[in-house]
């Protein structure tokens, strides 16, 4: 079977993924050595606001929001058919996309990097690019331009508006009398979309962007934002690009509809969109507009792998998350980079103060099957909204899994819980670990831990009848900060979790525990080992 | 990329085809921007060139208006019988591509999808279900069911 690979905007490089965007989902940023992240945050920013500002870019979002919830053959085919779009659209999006980000490092008088980034850029980039290429404001000549020159930066302003303003106008293909129904055929949509491919609008309004176009725009947006500074949204600006985009496609001859002409609670209610809620970024705040256009991930890695000894033996919290993973043995022929491994903690609940950790892998692969190759990633899950990182390897995984680097990753709830001395210690510490040894909870954890044991200064929670052959605890070395147990039971293995609290006495007090834990415990507070294994003969 | 240019397609078609130089006995990979690749042999690269060729001969008629992106995938779908000895003409390939893309139309709606006559997507689909391989042996590259169409991978 062919892997299915996220459908999305992708910012790849020559040896690497750097950026993705999901139409619906934050932007995903790769680290990457070659490309200065901020400017991939821009990249995938301008693919965003092409999506939340045009009738396709909508639709687009409903069809990836739509496959939350649903299974592998239904998100199968929802993916393809996002495939099949943006396949209509890819020069418009990555040419806008790669102006913005150019433009990004030059207006910051990253003049060099943004040389270097047109220098290294794939050509279906470059030539993407070169649709912005503007009569009058050549994209070599602003490279040519010196730094700091702040009437440059105006211009600079002006240009990336005049890109927006174009791929603005390409991507807004009228589809509302389909999507405004109270239902519709997505391949309706596709059909309506192949009539009128945006990447085709683009070229027909390109032709007509000269000087004056780019002086108008270059008036529009200054006067929006003196508008701006006192009704504080950013209304003024959108009006007006709405309004330029619509005049130049007058002007070109080629149909314009605007995105607030799609009833888009209507149609994600028709695409079986459940549970989002909308805000018109336009009304919003600026500051909150800002924050909200900026939102993205970044993940340290690039797109992921699992080898099959880890796919057998780690079950993870959210199996969805993990439907990508695939046994390495597939990827032979392809290529494919080492994985970074990032390891979330998840809490259990809201009331309890204990963990179980996820296990995220990432790294760039090709996929041969039968001669074709597939690239792909994996989107990290949405729910690792904040972080704490340690960059610190735990000891003993890399000899299981190769990898490049580790993360931490503080799932945000962790915060939350009752024991409020966690938010201290963890927002204290910024960074802990390395912390577990291999972690191969058989089973999914959640629900399986009836008994807690109380510890001064921690607590364990461990399953009922829990007593069997060894239990194996790696400490934090030489730090406190979170430990992980675990107990194995013939081939059954179950974790059990302890917290440790910097600058608290760890001396064992159990309420409840059997004789195993107890010399856990007695351990932990002496300090003394890296690892404990002990035979048990049951409580 | 240089093998290709002058095959008559256009420079975005171009640019999305080809990433060159992977080294070893590879000569060029096709790449489509929705992630896919193909790696191509030294060995097939007359049959990749004769491929554009044919497709570039089409831009101004059953491919006119087709994105590049869209060319691309279908560019891709012609190498891929290719290697397995099966030649189509453009009009097939396209009413393969589309059955491909949306398994379960009906001659009329793969019609209206790639505007061609009904009546000649039916003849078209009809040459799909027994399509010579260069071998002499005749595959079947769709199947019918209750007047719906359907893909098969040969």
């Amino acid at each position: 079977m062919k892997q299915e690979v996220p459908s999305g905007f992708y910012l790849r490089t020559a040896g690497e993924v750097a950026g993705l965007y999901q139409p619906g989902e934050a932007p995903l940023l790769f680290e990457s050595e070659a490309i200065d992240i901020n400017s991939t945050r821009a990249h995938e920013v301008g693919h965003k606001q092409l999506c939340d500002t045009s009738p396709l870019g909508l639709y687009l979002k409903g069809l990836v929001l739509s496959v939350r919830g649903k299974g592998e053959a239904e998100a199968a085919a929802v993916s393809r058919l996002v495939a099949l779009c943006i396949q209509q659209c890819w020069y418009c999006q990555e040419g806008y996309a790669t102006y913005k980000q150019l433009n990004y490092l030059l207006s910051r008088g990253k003049v060099a990097d943004a040389r270097s980034l047109r220098a290294s850029l794939l050509s279906p980039y470059s030539v993407a690019l070169a649709n912005f290429d503007f009569e009058g404001f050549g994209i070599s000549e602003l490279l040519a331009s010196s730094e700091g020159d702040v009437s440059n930066v105006r211009v600079l302003v002006a240009l990336e508006f005049a890109a927006y303003v174009v791929a603005r106008g390409a991507m807004s293909l009228p589809l509302s009398q389909i999507l405004n129904r109270a239902a519709f055929d997505d391949r309706e949509v596709l059909l309506a979309v192949r009539k009128d491919p945006p990447d085709l609008r683009l070229k027909t309004l390109k032709a007509h962007c000269c000087q004056e176009y780019i002086e108008s725009i270059s008036r529009e947006v200054f006067l929006a934002f003196e508008e701006m500074k006192s009704v504080k949204t950013s209304r003024p600006l959108d009006d007006r690009m709405d309004r330029c985009a619509s005049a130049l496609c007058r002007k070109a001859g080629v149909r314009y509809q605007a995105s607030y002409e799609v009833d888009v609670s209507r149609m994600f209610s028709t695409m079986g969109v459940l549970g989002v809620e909308f805000e018109d970024q336009r009304d919003m705040h600026l500051r909150k507009s800002l924050a909200f256009e900026a939102d993205s991930r970044v993940v340290r890695g690039k797109g992921f792998v699992t080898d099959r000894d880890w796919k057998d033996s780690l079950t993870v919290s959210d199996t969805a998350r993990y439907s990508l993973a695939l046994p390495v043995e597939k990827l032979s022929g392809g290529k494919s980079t080492a994985p970074d491994v990032v390891c979330e903690l998840i809490p259990f609940s809201s009331a309890d103060d204990c963990y179980y950790p996820s296990f995220h892998f990432f790294a760039t692969f090709g996929l041969s099957e039968g001669g074709q190759e597939v690239a792909g990633l994996l989107k990290l899950g949405a729910e690792i909204p904040q972080a704490i990182f340690s960059e610190e390897k735990p000891s003993s995984l890399p000899g299981l899994v190769p990898h490049q680097s580790w993360v931490w990753i503080v799932h945000w709830t962790v915060f939350v819980p009752g024991a409020s001395f966690r938010l201290l210690d963890f927002d204290e510490l910024s960074s802990f670990g390395p912390v577990l040894s291999p972690v191969l909870p058989h089973e999914h954890v959640h629900g399986r831990h009836s008994d807690t044991y109380n510890v001064s200064g921690f607590h364990a929670l461990a399953g009922s009848g829990q007593d069997g052959s060894s239990f194996v605890l790696e400490r934090a070395k030489g730090s406190d900060g979170v430990a992980l147990l675990y107990q194995s039971e013939d081939d059954l293995i179950k974790p059990l979790f302890v917290s440790f609290v910097p600058g608290i006495d760890h001396s064992p007090h159990v309420t409840k525990a059997s004789p195993v834990l107890q010399r856990v415990c007695a351990a932990i507070a002496s300090g003394a080992y890296a690892m404990i294994s002990a035979q048990s003969g049951g409580e | 990329m240089r093998l290709l240019d002058d095959t008559g397609l256009p420079p975005d078609v171009l640019a999305l085809l080809g990433e060159g130089g992977v080294g070893g006995s590879l000569h060029l990979v096709l790449r489509n921007a929705s992630g896919g690749y193909t790696a191509i042999r030294n060995s097939d690269m007359d049959l990749v060139r004769e491929v554009c060729i044919l497709t570039a001969a089409a831009l101004g008629s059953t491919l006119s208006g087709w994105a590049p992106s869209a060319i691309v995938a279908l560019i891709f779908l012609f190498v891929d019988v290719r290697k397995k000895g099966i030649v189509l003409s453009v009009d097939q390939g396209v009413v393969l591509n589309e059955i491909r893309c949306s398994p379960g139309l009906s001659a009329k709606q793969v019609s209206f999808g790639v505007d061609i006559e009904e009546a000649v997507v039916r003849d078209l689909l009809e040459t799909l279900l027994r399509v010579p391989r260069s071998n002499g042996e005749e595959v079947a590259l769709v199947k019918k069911a209750d007047g719906a169409w359907y893909p098969l991978d040969v």
